[in-house]
């Protein structure tokens, strides 16, 4: 039985895709982190585009959530980008001083991508 | 306008008229019992039009006929209040108005005093100049395209919360609709730096970063480096530059663009 509210989580060639359309509890949130990281195993991906345009509120939850499956995909050698944050939003995290720690940024879908390649290119080198 | 009969009471406001301004003399029950030639000329009416008739009747204001009533509170707290409020009735007028109990022979309070002073004028001039501080702050801080996806910010003046609030606002807004990679914050201009201010900019620089930008300051003078230091702010995120120049330079880089001379 589908979750209500389960947000989708796609695979594109080597990268994970997760579009948020709707307002998010916690619970969904949970089910994300939980999402990411199963496929995350399962799957060889080495990285995970997370596009927050339509969020308009971010709580420190779902900050903290954001925070923990980067840490966790960084472990697993996987960059995780966080695109269109609204600058509404920004002000808020900022305001409220709640680090995004390990989570990289992008203005929109097409500078994450650039972002990702960079990403992944860089820790090949390393 | 004579009294129709001789009343003590009446007798005892005569001093009222002299005074310039509107004044309104009520009983507990808020009956009227004298309104000065100002506050007679305010309504059009006559005193015996007036005597009598509950104060709310005549007046319209915010206050009338509620708990914020400033006589009813004066009356109950034993003590003048000062109170403002909007005038319905007498067209759109702001009124500042002060209420003191009134007290007969026996010390006993029997009414209350009522003192207008029309201040429309005066908050017509506040809100000008309230106004007047808004566009000089929306002035000051102008956010300047100088190439492609770098935006520049020269800051000039002191850095308080409020106007750092509207500079991230503006700021953020013109990130998103320039698509820009690189913003150079010069802070040449700030003459007041305290603790507060620091921490308004790095969050400004904290919130550029969010938007998947790069923020340089440029201008950091010795002093503002020392506040930044002794607040134990992660320095390590954060670009500086000593000229806004140089700021324009590493935007450059970023972009992995280059400047060559053209023979």
């Amino acid at each position: 039985m589908a979750i209500k509210g389960k947000i989708p989580v796609l695979k594109v060639g080597d990268n994970l895709l997760v579009s948020i359309q709707v307002d998010m509890t916690d619970e969904m949130a949970v089910h994300l982190q939980e999402d990411i990281l199963n496929q995350l195993i399962a799957t060889d991906v080495r990285g995970v585009l997370i596009d927050i345009s339509t969020l308009d509120m971010i709580d420190s939850f779902l900050a903290r959530s954001f925070s923990e499956t980067a840490q966790m995909a960084a472990t697993m050698d996987t960059a995780v980008v966080i695109v269109g944050m609204q600058p509404a939003v920004a002000l808020t995290l900022v305001e409220l001083g709640l680090e995004l720690a390990k989570v990289h940024t992008a203005l929109n879908v097409d500078r994450g991508m650039e972002l990702l390649e960079n990403l992944k290119l860089g820790s090949r080198e390393a | 306008m004579a009294p129709k009969k001789v009343d003590k009471k009446k007798g005892q406001f005569d001093a009222l008229s002299l005074v310039g301004t509107p004044i309104v003399v009520i009983d507990r029950d808020r009956k009227v019992l004298f309104m000065n030639g100002f506050a007679l000329d305010l309504l059009g009416k006559g005193l015996d039009e007036v005597v009598g008739k509950k104060c709310y009747e005549l007046f319209d204001t915010d206050h009338c006929n509620t708990d914020e009533c400033g006589c009813m509170q004066a009356v109950e707290q034993e003590t003048s209040i000062i109170a403002e409020t909007r005038s319905r009735g007498l067209g759109d007028m702001d009124i500042k108005y002060y209420a003191t109990p009134l007290k007969d022979e026996n010390g006993e309070i029997v009414g209350c005093v009522e003192t207008l002073i029309d201040v429309t004028e005066i908050k017509n001039l506040q809100e000008k100049s309230v106004l007047m501080a808004k566009e000089i702050l929306e002035v000051s801080t102008p956010i300047v395209t100088v190439f492609d996806g770098v935006l520049t910010l020269p800051i000039i003046g002191t850095l308080d919360s409020q106007r750092t609030q509207q500079i991230m606002e503006a700021l953020l807004q013109a990130i998103v609709e320039t698509q820009a990679r690189v913003v150079i914050v010069d802070i040449t201009g700030v003459s007041i730096m305290e603790t507060l201010t620091a921490t308004h900019l790095i969050k400004a620089t904290n919130a550029v970063r969010l938007l998947g930008a790069t923020a340089i300051i440029t201008g950091m003078s010795p002093r503002i480096a020392q506040t930044l230091v002794n607040l134990g702010v992660d320095l390590s995120e954060l670009s500086t530059k000593s000229r806004m120049v140089d700021g324009v330079m590493t935007a450059f880089e970023l972009l992995k663009k280059k400047v060559i001379d053209v023979e």
